[in-house]
């Protein structure tokens, strides 16, 4: 049956920027969506604010709105587009909500828009969780036993009849924020209190634990004909407790007898016709009790989700792409299977003859406040996934591309085995230490059989201690292989080099050999190159023999420094090179990604990108050269070994590498070229770390050398501050430190330049919101600059272009600088590719990345007649912090890195470009003259306020201050009126506040509970004094009528 | 794990796979099959339809949730050795009575593990279904040929001899309720099958294959069913035969998997081998009645040729993996044909409205031939 003819042309919703619950798996399903639907000769619109995306490159889609993803720039993007349908299943709950708002305000009648993929009734009931209980018990389904409360009095019944543990969800939030798990009546009733405020409903559910029960999820995908497919069955090895997101997910399910399989898969089809999914895919999460196998239904997301993202890569189905066929009328059985050349329909249900294994990603090392133990909110920022023969080998290589560095893996001897972050690697420990399985599992709840394939790695660890590396003959080794021992773990237990490892294996021709994901388990022929090594199987699928061809490594899991950036410049690089008549391998472990599509690259190794397998694919496939500067510093860090195995490194060569990293090598090519940085000095223990302060002068910023993201970057002000920060970090001939003066309220600068190795063009020079001290990746920023001479920003792109032409580096570089009392700082180097590449793209409208792989092709700037863009309008890019998700989380900015992404605004003026930038981020932006309040949170006597308040007054704002220790100090009266905590606490829940500012820095006794308030509430706040500043001026702009 | 018992599986090519015994000690010929199923390894190795076969798993962990007491097709193991990545020696499941190496050693039934299943379903699907042996006997190149020259042909067996009931047998309706008598031609039949059956409110009389139309009439059946199994349909002659004559009597027919192969021959259709058949429980059948697509349980070497068919009869139900024939039905008889598995055991329950509408087909002869009968 043909699609629905009526259909010219589709709104497609993005999901906006990365956050924790909502990352860029949804960049991976709207760009399948996209693609998918303009193949099939729609017209496809978009609108997402996130310049990171790869769904918003202009290939995609046909129109790209970089709007702000609010009812009113949707509606100016459908006015301006008229198109005839808007498909909200591609954007998690963002999308679905705001399908509903269009709903709700009667404009998608107003514009004659009909929804696809979806429709409201069926949004209502997957996501109101009391008549989706109902509507399950309907169909004889049980699920667990909950109340809905409004009162902290009929929270506390629940507590009274029903066992701790208890989870509280308050009604229509995302991701289950402002909920929990409690486990004492302590924790019970703040959550519930919480809950009960950050409802918008003012109701919470109150739900049972299913504790100890299994977690299973399946993805399903159903069209207009009623065919229902089950594409992907998932076991979390955490049991039920832990948001699925933070779990450990195992695909296919591994502990069910077919009859408890079946009966999953029946009640869920059952439920997706009950609920009445339109077309496309759904996840449905059910427990299941291990003492007897009763099955419960936990819940449902009728759209496409991170599960879905995860369940297409586990097996080779493109779920999204399929969803946005069956969402313009096409049927199951007239779509097919690309994987298997067509050859069946994608009305199938698809089979591994592999396991997958799936390992979120924390970052609590930068929320260190935040509470370790895991629950009904998600945490984790990324994951990875990793695909074995069997379990053990998948497991194995999971936590290779976790990239978990030997040195940062603490070996446990106490064993907390409740949820919590890694757990897995505890429960390791615990083996190793003797523990027993049935106590492991009592400790975790994770099923036996998952125990007693860990168990058996270990007994392999151990029986291996007292081996070294000349007993280890071929069936040994490669028994091991095939367990997923990793090289470098092998060499750890044997104490010996991981090079000694590899040698060995090739000395006795062990090799992996390549799979193919097909869908099928081989039962057809496969069409895409969509493969993983492993040590389970023969040498199956051999390599290309096109003779251009290049290997790009990609960046592994999301993590906060790290993120869809990278995954941007591989996936615009991957498509550069095929249109140059290249032939692309890809390696990637990241299953959110859309460089993990298995028709992004020619050739798709799903693999962790660490030296091991990336020498064994280069190996195999033979590529003429490797370009390593896209996938981020998981993929520049290779560039050493990959250069002792003479593989052609195109571009970011070691040498570059090291010398950008190494701080003495890289002040003496400073100093060579006249370039001043901060005043530092490189110390290798304590006396000399305290000495160099002093001779440096405080403040000092404290960096450890080779860090991503700022890790364990501190800035003292003071002696007390200084021998604390001291004693706490490792210094050692291992550990240099760098001690660095601090260049206190500087502005801070930015550029992406592109280097054809003698001549090198700037792509983009942005100045820093907030000043240096913030990280790069936490501060908005502006392109071009805002505040800095013309004179000085010619300066300083000389100075840029001088460094860059003496480096011999070729492709893309990024640069950091300070303006300080009027000189010009170098701060930082990167020869690659940058997190601000993607926006600098998109707001000069080059394709920087293909003019990169040009150069790296050999191609100069000069034959490409490239030249630095003029800029006629004005980008700001804006950073999301997760302290929203992170509750404890102190929302104050310093020199480590929080965000996990970002958004763009656009605009003929900055200021107006601004104030798009902070709506895409989801706050409300304080309008001029709107009888509104700003609030001052702790002035201090010398900041002088009084011009700023004056200034705000006559914007027709009502100005307050707030003392937290309620101490106004002397000078401060005369300011504004005084209000006190709670006061300002109320004022932001019913919204008469509309922005707080609070610059009280790190070395003052502070208070955070009004600026967490303020970002539960999204109210608009500042922290900074640049930013405070930059803000005023923006809301005091007028803007001119809107063109877009 | 290197002190293990070794076993060897030799394919009638000459290739040799090393691997570990965790099953019986012994050796096993057989045809080798693969099935892609990922749960259900008990259901499959007790069906008595896979009688003389090597069944290679192309999921590699197999034996994770051990061998329990609701799963059996049959009383026994009929797969003659079973070929695996990785098998689970140790299991927690609730229901698990006994491990699956354990079990296989009970019954006698060789199995090997450690072996790259998927080269070997590469193999079957280039080169088709081939003859395999394996042994925990060491072998090598020299003596395989040997070994497969002395060794007959397992196609030539009758298979479906081997696996019927020798006696008949009753059944009772589930629960008491008034239904229909079926008889039901045993050819290996699987329980879930019979079960199936007795929960539509039917009892049942099981008969062994080699019944006669008229012993089975005389047993004044509602409708007749015939079952799944082994092998190849053209060796089931009096099978064949008696479903003719029973179709010529207008009795309400419903074939089931070998059932309908049978069925296709006795409406004077052909069957044929296919190159490596169908196994396993993922397979999209286009169901007409419904005009949904049903993913079904699958698991047969030969297929009903299409173009055998005559006119009367039409084709109900296709793959969409290959477009053979997956239903019958006729316009001229109440005869009605599933050639997958719409009991699933192992495997999805969609095509289950499969027997309600042989129900149907009982209660519409009852209906519109009974002018017929009295005549």
């Amino acid at each position: 049956m043909p699609a629905t003819t009526e259909l010219k042309s589709v709104l497609v919703i993005g999901s906006g920027p990365i956050v924790i619950g909502q990352a860029c798996e949804f960049d991976y399903s709207g760009t399948q969506a996209c693609l998918a639907l303009k193949e099939a000769g729609y017209r496809v619109i978009l609108i997402n604010a996130n310049p990171a995306s790869v769904m918003t490159d202009s290939p995609i889609s046909d129109a790209v709105y970089l709007q702000p993803l609010t009812v009113e720039w949707v509606v100016d993007v459908i006015q301006r587009e008229k198109p005839d349908a808007i498909l909200p299943t591609m954007a998690g709950q963002t999308g679905l909500n705001m399908a509903m708002a269009l709903h709700h305000q009667g404009l998608l009648a107003k514009y004659g828009l009909t929804i696809i993929g979806a429709w409201p009734g069926s949004i209502e009931l997957a996501d109101d969780r009391q008549c989706f209980k109902r509507l399950v018990h309907q169909l004889g389904l049980s699920t667990p036993r909950s109340i809905a409360a409004d009162t902290m009095a009929q929270a506390e019944q629940a507590l009274e009849n029903w066992r701790l543990p208890l989870i509280i969800r308050p009604c229509y939030t995302l991701g289950g924020y402002g909920g929990g798990v409690a486990y004492t009546p302590k924790q019970f009733r703040s959550i519930c209190a919480k809950a009960l405020q950050a409802s918008t409903s003012g109701k919470i559910q109150i739900e049972q634990c299913m504790n100890g029960h299994k977690e299973f999820e399946l993805e399903l995908i159903r069209d207009r004909q009623d065919n229902v497919i089950v594409v992907c069955s998932m076991e979390n090895l955490d049991p039920v407790g832990v948001h699925t997101g933070d779990s450990v997910t195992v695909a296919p399910a591994q502990t069910l007898t077919d009859p408890e399989y079946q009966a999953m898969r029946k009640a869920a089809i059952a439920i997706m016709r009950k609920v009445e999914v339109d077309t496309g895919g759904a996840n449905i999460q059910f427990a299941v009790n291990p003492e007897n196998g009763e099955l419960s239904v936990i819940e449902m997301n009728p759209r496409v989700s991170r599960s879905s993202a995860l369940a297409s890569k586990a097996t080779g189905y493109p779920i999204a792409r399929v969803a946005a066929l069956l969402a313009v009328g096409h049927t199951l059985d007239e779509l097919t299977n690309e994987l298997t050349g067509s050859q069946i329909p994608a009305a199938f249900e698809p089979v591994q003859d592999y396991v997958t294994t799936k390992i979120p990603c924390f970052n609590d090392d930068k929320f260190p406040t935040v509470c370790q133990r895991l629950g009904s909110s998600m945490r984790s920022i990324g994951e990875i996934m990793a695909l074995g023969r069997c379990f053990q080998e998948s497991l194995q290589k999971a936590l290779m591309a976790l990239e978990l560095e030997p040195s940062e893996r603490r070996y446990q001897t106490v064993f907390d085995l409740t949820a919590r972050p890694y757990r897995l690697l505890t429960v390791m420990d615990a083996f190793r230490q003797g523990r027993t399985l049935a106590w492991i599992h009592q400790q975790s709840g994770i099923d036996c059989w998952f125990l007693a394939q860990i168990e058996e790695l270990i007994a392999c660890e151990k029986r291996l201690i007292h081996s070294n590396l000349q007993c280890l003959d071929r069936p040994k080794l490669k028994h091991l292989k095939r367990l997923g021992f990793s090289d470098g773990r092998l060499a750890e237990i044997l104490n010996t080099d991981p090079s000694r490892i590899r040698q060995r294996r090739r000395q006795l021709g062990i090799k992996p050999g390549l799979n193919i994901v097909d869908t099928c388990a081989g039962e057809f022929d496969a069409a895409t190159d969509y493969i993983y090594t492993t040590y389970g199987a023969g040498p199956h699928s051999p390599a290309s023999t096109h003779n251009r061809k290049l290997l790009l490594l990609g960046s592994g899991p999301n993590r906060v420094g790290q993120g869809i950036e990278f995954d941007y410049c591989c996936v615009r690089a991957t498509r550069a090179l095929r249109q140059l008549g290249f032939e692309t391998v890809m390696i990637n472990c990241n299953p959110e990604t859309v460089s993990t599509d298995y028709n992004t690259a020619d050739r798709l190794y799903f693999e962790p990108v660490v030296a091991e397998r990336v020498l064994d694919i280069i190996e195999h496939e033979k590529p003429w050269g490797v370009i390593i500067q896209f996938g981020g510093q998981t993929s520049l860090k290779l560039a050493d070994i990959l250069q002792r195995h003479d593989v052609l490194v195109l571009g970011s060569n070691a040498h570059t590498v090291r010398l950008t990293e190494n701080r003495h090598e890289f002040q003496l090519l400073l100093q060579r070229l006249a370039i001043a940085q901060p005043a530092n000095k490189v110390v290798h223990n304590r006396t000399d770390a305290l000495s160099a302060a002093h001779t440096i002068g405080l403040p000092v910023i404290l960096r450890p050398s080779y860090v991503l993201s700022g890790q364990g970057m501190q800035i003292v002000h003071n002696d007390k501050q200084l021998t604390e920060t001291l004693r706490q970090i490792t210094i050692d001939s291992e550990h240099p430190l760098l001690v660095e003066r601090f260049l206190d309220n500087a502005i801070e600068l930015e550029a992406d330049a592109v280097s054809d190795g003698n001549d090198a063009v700037i792509c983009g020079l942005m100045e820093h919101v907030e000043p240096a001290g913030v990280h790069s990746g936490d501060s908005a920023c502006v392109l071009p600059t805002l505040t800095v001479s013309d004179e000085l920003v010619g300066l300083i792109k000389s100075k840029i272009k001088t460094l860059i032409e003496n480096l011999g580096h070729v492709g893309l570089v990024n640069v950091q600088l300070a303006v300080w009392q009027g000189r010009i700082y170098m701060l930082e180097l990167n020869p690659r590719a940058s997190r601000t590449v993607p926006f600098v793209c998109k707001a000069t409208g080059i394709p920087w990345v293909d003019i990169a792989i040009r150069c790296l092709l050999g191609e100069s700037l000069q034959a490409q007649a490239m030249k630095e863009p003029t800029m006629e309008r004005c980008y700001v890019k804006e950073a999301i912090l997760p302290f929203d998700k992170l509750s404890g989380q102190s929302p104050r900015l310093g020199p480590q890195m929080q965000a996990t992404g970002e958004v763009m605004g656009q605009s003929d003026h900055w200021a107006d470009a601004y104030k798009k930038a902070q709506l895409a981020a989801g706050f409300y932006w304080p309008q001029a003259g709107s009888g509104q309040s700003v609030c001052l949170c702790q002035p201090k006597p010398e900041e002088n306020w009084q011009a700023f308040v004056n200034q705000l007054e006559s914007q027709g704002f009502q100005v307050y201050q707030c003392h937290v220790k309620d101490k106004i100090l002397s000078g401060l009266s005369f300011l504004c009126p005084t209000l006190d905590k709670q006061l300002v606490l109320s004022l932001l829940d019913n919204g008469s506040i509309s922005w707080v500012i609070d610059i009280t820095s790190h070395n003052e006794d502070k208070d955070d509970e009004i600026l967490q308030q303020a970002i539960l509430k999204r109210v608009y706040y500042t922290t900074t004094r640049r930013a405070t500043r930059l803000t005023l001026a923006s809301i005091a702009y007028e803007p001119a009528p809107e063109l877009i | 794990m290197i002190n293990r018992p070794r076993a060897w599986l030799a394919l009638a090519d000459g290739s040799i796979y090393q691997g570990y015994s965790v099953g019986a000690s012994g050796s096993a010929f057989g045809e080798l099959v693969f099935n892609t199923a990922m749960t259900g390894y008990q259901q499959v190795i007790t069906d008595p339809s896979y009688a003389g076969q090597l069944i290679t798993f192309s999921y590699p962990h197999i034996g994770n949730v051990g061998v329990n007491d609701a799963d059996f097709e049959s009383d026994r193991v009929w797969a003659a050795g079973i070929i695996v990545h990785s098998m689970t020696h140790q299991t927690y499941h609730w229901q698990s009575r006994q491990s699956l190496p354990s079990f296989l050693r009970e019954q006698g039934t060789v199995a090997i593990e450690n072996i790259d299943t998927r080269a070997l379903v590469h193999k079957l699907r280039h080169h088709g279904t081939i003859s395999a042996y394996v042994t925990t006997e060491p072998i090598s190149e020299t003596n395989i040929w040997r070994i497969f020259q002395n060794e007959q042909n397992t196609e030539h067996i009758n298979w479906p001899k081997r696996a019927t009931t020798g006696h008949s047998y009753s059944l009772e309706a589930d629960g008491n309720q008034p239904g229909y008598h079926v008889v039901v031609y045993d050819l290996g039949v699987k329980l879930s099958l019979l079960r199936t059956l007795q929960t539509l409110g039917c009892r049942l009389t099981v008969v062994p294959a080699t019944a006669p139309a008229n012993a089975v009439s005389a047993l004044q059946p509602d409708g007749v069913l015939i079952s799944n199994g082994p092998g190849d349909p053209s060796m089931c002659q009096s099978t064949i035969e008696a479903v003719s004559e029973l179709i010529s009597r207008r009795t309400p027919l419903c074939g089931v998997c070998l059932g309908h192969q049978v069925l296709a021959l006795a409406l004077g259709g052909q069957t044929y081998k296919t190159r490596f058949g169908h196994h396993g429980i993922n397979h999209p059948v286009y169901d007409k009645a419904a005009d949904k697509v049903c993913i079904s349980s699958q698991n047969h070497n030969y297929a009903v040729e299409r173009q055998s068919l005559p006119a009367a009869s039409h084709i109900n139900a296709v793959s969409l993996f290959d477009g053979t024939v997956q239903g019958l039905a006729s316009d001229s008889h109440p005869v009605l044909s599933a050639q997958g598995h719409p009991e699933g055991s192992p495997g999805p329950s969609d095509w289950q409205p499969f027997f309600q509408r042989f129900m149907d087909l009982i209660q519409q002869k009852a209906t519109t031939y009974a002018s017929d009968d009295r005549a």
